[in-house]
């Protein structure tokens, strides 16, 4: 099992596309710190009117979800932009589960893909082992990019902003940890459907539409069928990790917490379950 | 020589109501160059993906080492392949993919791959990716990993297909050494005979997902050599008698010749046979054959094979 692990992280840490990724993230996050800083100060000058966004922003019903992804600052008029509302900003507009669905497809499909599951899926002697070190790399890429976000926006703060706030830094970590596990049930969700559908085309859309919330047409589609047959007026998005990442707030309350930990636990556990399954029934290749 | 260490019986592998490998029932003696002859399409990669353990059979059993069953996960790991054409991340180098598979294997020790790789001579591809390489130095690359762990049982499929020449005589090399000095046991694909007959000490003819034979060099060479070459009046009228003497290997080649396979020892009762049943017999002798006629008329060349 170790040894599945080591061989997942050295393919992982070799793979061009896990640099590729964070290259690509580090700029969007210079920019979106840069396009913060533009949209701030012009808010500065027009106080009323930035005012009346963020309340609409903060208070966005269920009624009126967003399509696609969109990056808004907590702070109010006045303050100044913290570490922790760019992180926050960030996180919440899912621009890092965007490049984490992203890699976990290549990464996930990269064996079989390329074929090279051939050279070693028939001498494995549980091949369920290769879920969970698949899974134990996606975390490893989940919490480094997380890091990488806290670095960079801790760089690109200081450089872009010209001053360093970090916010209430203990709330700013135990939102880090809880959105961590948050993704890491995101990318365990992709690399599930990865692996079912064996098609990186399709796989890459499909993580795509769930982080442009695009998802909601399907929600919405079963929530009207349900209510057809009777069973009420369920509404899926409650239960969705995406939901949970974009709406969790900076300042959640332990019951919040556990119920959020319970969640992903849920999607880790069914996800990682259905993929071993599949895993030990499908033939390698 | 004489141990097996793999044995199927009745290995089936069906995909909806087509079987791609129907009841087969192979022998392969520990330290042998199995080669696995069928046309393309006839079920050979279906049944080294069974013995690898990358596919799971419909029906049938696997007996490797003295393993079956659930047991066979123990000794998986002695078994080395490589399945139709070599699966590697062509973003790596050779060293890298390589050291996937050693990560995996828990192989540390120091200079391992440097000699894979001087084995299977690509030492001088540097920081080339893999990409980037030859069809034949992929192929070469393909047998390294397959090599990594030091495995008793190498499974080959098709490993020359699309080489030159020179890469063809490469691959024989090195699977000719890797048999002398390491004694391993070798099962190897193809549909070109003439090539197998190089380095395989026995044989094993699959044709639509069944085993037709299993034989030695020797027995090849024997049946190749020679053939009952009938000429008679009319072959069209030979046809029922053949069919009564149990005689399926022949081969209608003009309008009033027959070859028979095999069945040497009954070429004077065959005689007899057709001439009772009215037939003008003309000649009847024993004659050579090609070893690419005697696997065509196995799998399919022959009328009635």
């Amino acid at each position: 099992m170790l040894n599945m692990i080591k061989m997942d992280l050295y393919r992982m840490f070799k793979a061009k596309s896990l640099y590729v990724i964070w290259c690509i993230l580090i700029c969007l996050l210079f920019l979106s710190t840069w396009l913060t800083k533009t949209e701030y100060q012009a808010a500065v000058k027009n106080q009323d009117e930035y005012q009346n966004e963020m309340e609409e922003n903060g208070g966005e019903s269920e009624a009126d979800l967003v399509f696609g992804m969109q990056t808004v600052v907590p702070t109010e008029v006045g303050e100044e932009i913290t570490v922790f509302d760019m992180m926050f900003a960030n996180i919440s507009g899912r621009n890092i589960a965007l490049f984490l669905v992203i890699f976990a497809v290549i990464f996930a499909t990269a064996d079989i893909g390329s074929g090279y599951i051939k050279n070693f899926g028939g001498q494995v002697k549980r091949r369920e082992g290769l879920i969970i070190s698949k899974a134990l790399a996606l975390l490893v890429f989940t919490g480094v990019t997380l890091l990488i976000e806290f670095l960079t926006q801790v760089v690109s703060n200081y450089i872009v902003l010209g001053y360093l706030k970090w916010g209430d830094t203990g709330r700013m970590f135990r939102y880090i940890a809880l959105q961590l596990l948050l993704h890491f049930a995101v990318a365990m969700i992709i690399m599930t459907v990865a692996i079912l559908v064996k098609n990186n085309v399709f796989s890459m859309i499909f993580a795509i539409c769930l982080c442009m919330n695009m998802m909601v047409v399907v929600y919405s589609g079963i929530q009207v069928l349900l209510k057809k047959i009777g069973l009420g007026n369920l509404n899926l998005m409650r239960y969705t990790i995406m939901d949970k990442i974009g709406n969790l707030s900076m300042n959640f309350s332990s019951g919040i917490m556990e119920r959020m930990i319970v969640l992903s636990l849920v999607y880790i556990g069914i996800t990682a379950v259905f993929s071993m399954y599949i895993y030990r029934k499908r033939d390698m290749c | 020589m004489s141990e097996i260490l793999l044995e199927t019986k009745g290995l089936t592998k069906q995909f909806g109501h087509h079987k791609a490998v129907d009841n087969v029932d192979v022998h392969i003696k520990k330290g042998s160059i199995y080669g696995f002859i069928g046309r393309n399409g006839a079920g050979k990669t279906t049944f080294l993906k069974m013995i690898s353990g990358l596919s799971s059979p419909t029906q049938g059993e696997v007996h490797l080492f003295g393993y079956t069953g659930k047991d066979l996960c123990r000794v998986r790991s002695r078994v080395g392949c490589l399945i139709e054409a070599p699966g590697l991340y062509g973003n790596m180098t050779a060293y890298d993919n390589l050291m996937i598979k050693c990560k995996l294997m828990g192989i540390k020790k120091r200079g391992y791959i440097e000699g894979i790789l001087e084995q299977i001579g690509l030492a001088d591809t540097g920081n080339k990716k893999t990409k980037k390489f030859s069809l034949g130095m992929k192929q070469r690359l393909g047998i390294g990993l397959a090599l990594v762990g030091e495995p008793d049982l190498l499974v080959l499929d098709e490993p020359i297909n699309g080489l030159d020449p020179q890469g063809i005589a490469e691959v024989r090399d090195t699977i000719l050494k890797l048999q002398k000095e390491r004694n391993m046991t070798v099962l190897i694909s193809s549909h070109i005979l003439e090539e197998l007959s190089k380095i395989a000490t026995h044989y094993g003819i699959i044709h639509n997902g069944c085993l037709l034979q299993e034989m030695t060099r020797e027995d090849l060479m024997n049946c190749c050599n020679e053939r009952i070459e009938i000429s008679v009046n009319n072959p069209e009228r030979a046809i029922p008698v053949l069919d009564k003497m149990d005689i399926k290997t022949y081969k209608i080649v003009s309008k009033d010749r027959i070859y028979v396979y095999g069945h040497l020892d009954e070429s004077a009762a065959l005689n007899t046979q057709l001439v009772k049943a009215g037939l003008e017999v003309r000649e009847l002798f024993i004659a050579g054959e090609e070893l690419e006629s005697y696997f065509l008329n196995l799998t399919g060349g022959a009328v009635n094979a």
